[in-house]
């Protein structure tokens, strides 16, 4: 664990992860990486591209067995008892991974036959999830024919047909229109509120930080703060967690991009300069686009009061290097 | 509305371990969703055909003359080229379908479909097994739609052979699924896929005994001879070649069952998130 890490979890935890470290060869992905995520809580896994969000989220998943330290979802362990540990887990990757050559209700079938479910006994509980996120008359469309907000729609439903406590998703947002990510979004924290199901939410995207959230921060590979969003500004001394993550991160001596956000208008920022596509601006931020709380005014089925409260303006903190991996 | 505690028949805290009833739910789902992919690629079952059928009606026809092929067993006279060469050509339907099944996991992994099967609770293995016995089926199916057609080419076994070359198929394409799983762990790129044509599935047909028999191949070149000796796929060939014709070759048999363990073992070896070669590479399919 890092010596600047800033931890103000409680509470029973659906995730234990315990010192792990993930090198790809010699380039180390992960180092001592400590968290937990208590359950049916929102926690966002915060972070730029490459800090190492997708390498955990492929270790927790076990698509890789972690190199050192341990990974427990409920109490049981990833390497130990997989079985029990995967039934437990829903997962919406970052990349699409829907079969498109088939229908929808062709890939939800096959994901719930691999949770060990016959086509009869998923249908009903298929048909009734689409209908709660308003696909249920696509059930026989091809998945290619789908947009991608739907696709993202019809992930979360196969992330959830097997009862998962836990969901884990990486980067859902990543390619969808404004309202797309609002709706994704309110559909996700009505899980954790509705149903208390735990949600751990990786992103870059700062304003899809709620002040209600736990948050962990991860930079480098190692993870810089972790709590409630409320107690981890405090005990970073920021305003809001964008101030705090600026702030945890210029330890570390990595750089903040912002730029703007699909469909945004780049502002120019006091101190910072221009660029065709991006805003650089040393550690500080700027406002790039409305945040998306705004955009959910726009959501007729959406009451004032249930409009979650971002902890911060929309930030995008894109890596400096475009699309590169560390 | 909530979307996770509506009453449905999907149980919520679900016991300890799988029943057989779930194992077979998992296979039999993954097991359709090949046939399905098959089914949707119209192309490939054409092109699966049409490859073994130039070779009997181009090649075997313009070789018939040219090539006698001797008594040799399990033929009880003088046959044809035409169907001394038809196992071969069954073979080579398994093996070009067993590198498809390959590349299409490389396609999987670069897609993203893989992880929805890696993330599956069930064993690892297990999955593994399901997904090499589906692209067999798919493959045992095209290897019947070949001999149909070749019935109308006067390549007729005894009718007991149709039934009795089905587990026959069925090992042979289990040993080069194997094979094609396990290249597919090295492979990273769909690009990549042209060395393994080039280095695995041509030198593979052609120094066997799917096109000569081996006699002959011994007459014209010792090494070529002892190559074929070596090659797996011989023993596959020969095993779907004495199966068709009601009898077992009891050192092909052998021989193809240990390739298939140690070819599947390696596939398991490779996939395995403990020891296998993926979680070394960079595949994570993310950029966070």
């Amino acid at each position: 664990m890092s010596d600047n890490h800033i931890s103000t979890q409680k509470g029973a935890s659906a995730l234990e992860v315990t010192d792990v470290s993930h090198a790809y060869g010699a380039k180390k992905a992960l180092a001592g990486v400590s968290f937990f995520i208590p359950a049916g809580r929102f926690t966002v896994l915060l972070g730029l591209n490459g800090a190492g969000k997708t390498t955990l989220f492929s270790l927790i998943s076990r698509l890789y067995d972690t190199q050192d330290g341990s990974i427990r979802i409920f109490g049981r362990d990833i390497r130990r008892d997989p079985s029990e540990a995967l039934r437990r887990l829903g997962i919406v990757f970052q990349a699409r991974t829907l079969d498109l050559d088939l229908s929808i209700a062709q890939n939800l079938t096959y994901h719930a036959a691999l949770h060990g479910f016959g086509r009869r006994e998923a249908m009903a509980r298929i048909i009734m999830l689409l209908d709660t996120v308003g696909l249920a008359d696509r059930l026989h469309d091809k998945a290619k024919n789908l947009s991608g907000g739907q696709m993202r729609r019809v992930e979360i439903v196969r992330a959830l047909l097997h009862r998962p406590s836990l969901l884990l998703l990486d980067e859902a947002t990543v390619g969808l229109d404004v309202q797309a990510r609002a709706d994704i979004l309110a559909t996700i924290r009505a899980l954790v509120r509705d149903d208390g199901i735990g949600v751990l939410w990786a992103t870059h995207l700062i304003d899809e930080v709620m002040e209600d959230d736990d948050v962990v921060i991860l930079d480098g590979g190692r993870v810089l703060a972790s709590g409630a969003v409320g107690d981890v500004v405090r005990a970073a001394g920021a305003q809001d967690i964008a101030g705090a993550f600026g702030g945890l991160v210029s330890e570390t001596g990595a750089r903040m991009v912002i730029s703007p956000l699909e469909g945004g208008v780049p502002g120019r920022a006091e101190g910072g300069h221009v660029s065709k596509d991006s805003i650089v601006w040393g550690m500080r931020r700027t406002i790039s686009q409305p945040p998306l709380s705004d955009a959910l005014t726009s959501a007729p089925q959406r009451r004032e009061s249930e409009r979650p409260r971002p902890a911060s303006p929309s930030v995008d903190l894109s890596s400096p290097k475009a699309g590169g991996r560390q | 509305m909530s979307l996770h505690t509506q009453t449905t028949s999907l149980h919520p805290h679900p016991p300890r371990g799988f029943t057989p009833r779930q194992y077979l739910a998992c296979l039999s789902g993954i097991m359709i969703r090949e046939g399905l992919r098959f089914l949707n690629q119209r192309e490939r079952f054409v092109s699966s055909l049409v490859r073994p059928l130039l070779w009997l009606f181009v090649f075997a026809a313009g070789f018939r003359q040219v090539l006698g092929v001797s008594i040799i067993p399990p033929y009880r006279t003088y046959v044809l080229y035409e169907v001394y060469i038809t196992p071969g050509l069954a073979g080579m339907i398994l093996l070009f379908s067993g590198m498809q099944s390959s590349l299409s996991m490389v396609y999987d992994r670069e897609m993203g479909n893989m992880r929805t099967l890696l993330v599956s609770p069930f064993p690892r293995w297990f999955l593994l097994v399901s997904k090499l016995f589906a692209g067999v089926a798919v493959s045992v199916v095209q290897v019947y739609a070949f001999f149909a057609i070749a019935w109308f080419w006067n390549v007729r076994p005894p009718p007991v052979g149709y039934l009795l070359v089905l587990p026959a198929l069925f090992l042979g394409g289990m040993m080069l699924c194997s094979l094609g799983m396990f290249l597919s762990s090295m492979i990273r790129q769909l690009e990549n896929f042209a060395g393994i044509m080039n280095f695995v599935i041509f030198p593979m047909y052609f120094a066997s005994s799917a096109l000569y028999p081996l006699w002959r191949i011994q007459e014209s070149s010792p090494l070529l001879f002892r190559i074929c000796q070596g090659n797996p796929f011989t023993y596959a060939v020969e095993l779907i070649r004495f199966a068709l014709y009601g009898r077992i070759e009891w050192m092909s048999l052998g021989i193809v069952f240990g390739f298939t363990v140690l070819f599947l073992g390696g596939a398991i070896f490779a996939y395995d998130p403990a020891h296998g070669l993926l979680g070394r590479k960079r595949d994570t399919g993310g950029n966070g």
